[in-house]
């Protein structure tokens, strides 16, 4: 059986998290998404409520297994389905969004505690003009959970920016894994 | 369908007379598709938020495995541990926007189980109708 | 991308050439990503500005190293940049961008004041070479914003020190990047405050044994790179 790693997709709803799985994945993505009963349905038609999944085929190097976790604080057990084989984490933020920087601090709340080791990329997505408060703001909360990440301009239905994300992500796999000799499994530092 | 005050007080209702009548119930939870819970009987009102997430996720992705694999509509997901049980399944009448979830002892009998949780179910669909 | 005011050496990019040749002592200032007209108007605001610097700038030539070099935000993506020297950013909407990047068209008061202050700092080794290691491992502070113009061979050095410290010969053999670039990496991180150093006791071993550790992850990118077209 060919090996299988995960990548893991987080942030608020409406941050992009489908979209980019959608755009990457060679199967029809698995999308575990509800029409929202909150104030969120104001802004958002739906939200994932489960997970969102698809793959990426890397031939005798095994499969990607693309996850998409819902951000909000209530569905931090669901980490838990994508822990083994974690390779790395996508930070998506919707940059368009009034409350973009909460939504990131909500997602941190939720999440920094178990990806802190992992490589981790911060993308500020839909909005090719950011606030420069809003880059301020995210690097605050990044430095206040104890997060190194990158934090990058992106839209998650442009390829070129998913490349690039992947490039800066994978980066950070190759070069800050070190590997522990009894498990033959990999600790990130 | 409408959520008022009226209605709710009809689903608390509806969700004590399953806690009364189906013996090893410990806890039942109504809660929003989305994962808010809406009314519960659950005993750690910290575990409540958790509890309402778990089921709409549950839910959820019974919904999707069915529709992938071609199994029609969701009736219920059903966990089963060797210290419980736990059944989850989608409010009929509410357009998907409720979901009753309910755990139960190791020893209670399936069946009845099931049997109460669509019981309750159903009383719950004609309050909020 | 956040302005660098600082030197940490000099960089090799394609660059404007000058019909007269610059005092070996001039510092000097490269461009990225501007149009020919907005390169002969920054030839001409230099000749303008000799007068008020304390030390001769020109434009680089050729393939002259760099001590600062402006890049054009708005020309799309940022093009690679040999992150050797200060960088600093231009655009036509400087607000957009972090505090220190230049109007574009530069304006004068902006790039004498760029000049002045990076043509006052006096010189030492470290600012036009690499600084020279004492026995030290590094961590990586933070990810520095200006760092997402730098080459990726920079990304691999920041990546190998974000949470565990490295000597510059435990970064090399986990990376496999150049010691020379790694000096220079660290050296702009720790203008950026973005280093924390431990100077090591003398004796302290080095495990640089680590050189075949991540062949396998290695193998793993470079197929991602191939599937998504990244690949080196």
């Amino acid at each position: 059986m060919s090996a299988s790693y995960k990548l893991l997709f987080i942030g608020e709803p409406g941050a992009g998290k489908t979209t980019c799985i959608e755009s990457l994945s060679e199967i029809s993505p698995l999308v575990t998404d509800v029409r929202c009963t909150d104030d969120l349905a104001q802004v958002k038609e739906s939200t994932t409520v489960a997970f969102d999944y698809g793959e990426l085929s890397l031939g005798d190097q095994g499969r990607l297994l693309l996850y998409g976790l819902p951000g909000q604080g209530r569905f931090s057990f669901m980490f838990d389905v994508v822990r083994e084989n974690l390779l790395g984490v996508i930070l998506l933020v919707d940059a368009a969004s009034a409350t973009a920087a909460d939504g990131l601090g909500e997602t941190l709340d939720t999440y920094a505690a178990a990806i802190r080791e992992l490589p981790c990329v911060v993308a500020l997505n839909k909005n090719d003009s950011p606030p420069p408060t809003l880059l301020a703001d995210c690097e605050a909360l990044l430095r206040k959970h104890g997060m190194v990440a990158p934090i990058l301009l992106a839209d998650a239905r442009r390829r070129e920016d998913l490349v690039r994300m992947f490039r800066l992500l994978f980066t950070m796999i190759e070069n800050g894994a070190e590997p522990i000799a009894a498990t033959g499994g990999m600790a990130w530092h | 369908m409408a959520l008022t005050k009226a209605s709710k007080e009809a689903c608390e209702t509806a969700l004590d007379e399953l806690l009364a009548r189906c013996d090893g119930v410990s806890a039942v939870m109504l809660a929003f598709r989305d994962g808010r819970p809406y009314a519960d009987r659950v005993r750690d009102a910290a575990a409540r938020g958790k509890f309402a997430a778990m089921s709409s996720s549950l839910v959820a992705l019974g919904q999707s495995v069915l529709r992938e694999l071609g199994g029609g509509v969701l009736d219920h997901v059903l966990v089963e541990g060797n210290d419980g049980k736990f059944v989850v399944a989608s409010v009929p009448g509410s357009g998907g926007l409720l979901v009753i979830a309910v755990l139960a002892q190791r020893d209670a009998r399936l069946g009845l189980v099931l049997g109460h949780t669509k019981t309750c179910a159903l009383s719950i669909s004609t309050a909020i109708t | 991308m956040q302005t660098l005011r600082s030197g940490a050496g000099r960089a090799g990019p394609r660059t404007e050439t000058m019909a007269n040749p610059a005092p070996s002592s001039a510092l000097r200032i490269a461009c990225q990503g501007l149009a020919d007209d907005e390169i002969a108007a920054l030839r001409r605001l230099l000749g303008l500005l000799q007068s008020h610097l304390s030390r001769p700038w020109a434009l680089a030539r050729g393939s002259e190293p760099a001590d600062v070099v402006v890049v054009n935000l708005d020309a799309g993506r940022a093009p690679p940049v040999n992150a050797n020297a200060a960088v600093v950013g231009c655009s036509t909407k400087p607000r957009q961008h972090p505090e220190g990047t230049l109007y574009r068209p530069i304006r004068a008061y902006q790039l004498l004041s760029l000049l002045s202050e990076f043509g006052s700092r006096p010189a030492a080794p470290e600012t036009v070479r690499p600084a020279q290691e004492q026995a030290c491992r590094y961590r990586l502070k933070h990810w520095p914003a200006q760092a997402m113009n730098w080459a990726p061979d920079w990304w691999a050095v920041m990546a190998a020190i974000r949470g565990v410290q490295r000597t510059p010969e435990e970064i090399v053999a986990q990376t496999g990047v150049p010691v020379e670039t790694v000096r220079l990496c660290l050296a702009q991180l720790a203008r950026s405050d973005a280093l924390e150093r431990e100077v090591l006791a003398a004796s302290a071993p080095s495990d640089a044994a680590a050189a075949n550790v991540n062949t396998r992850w290695r193998a793993l990118t470079r197929r991602v790179g191939q599937v998504l077209g990244f690949a080196r």
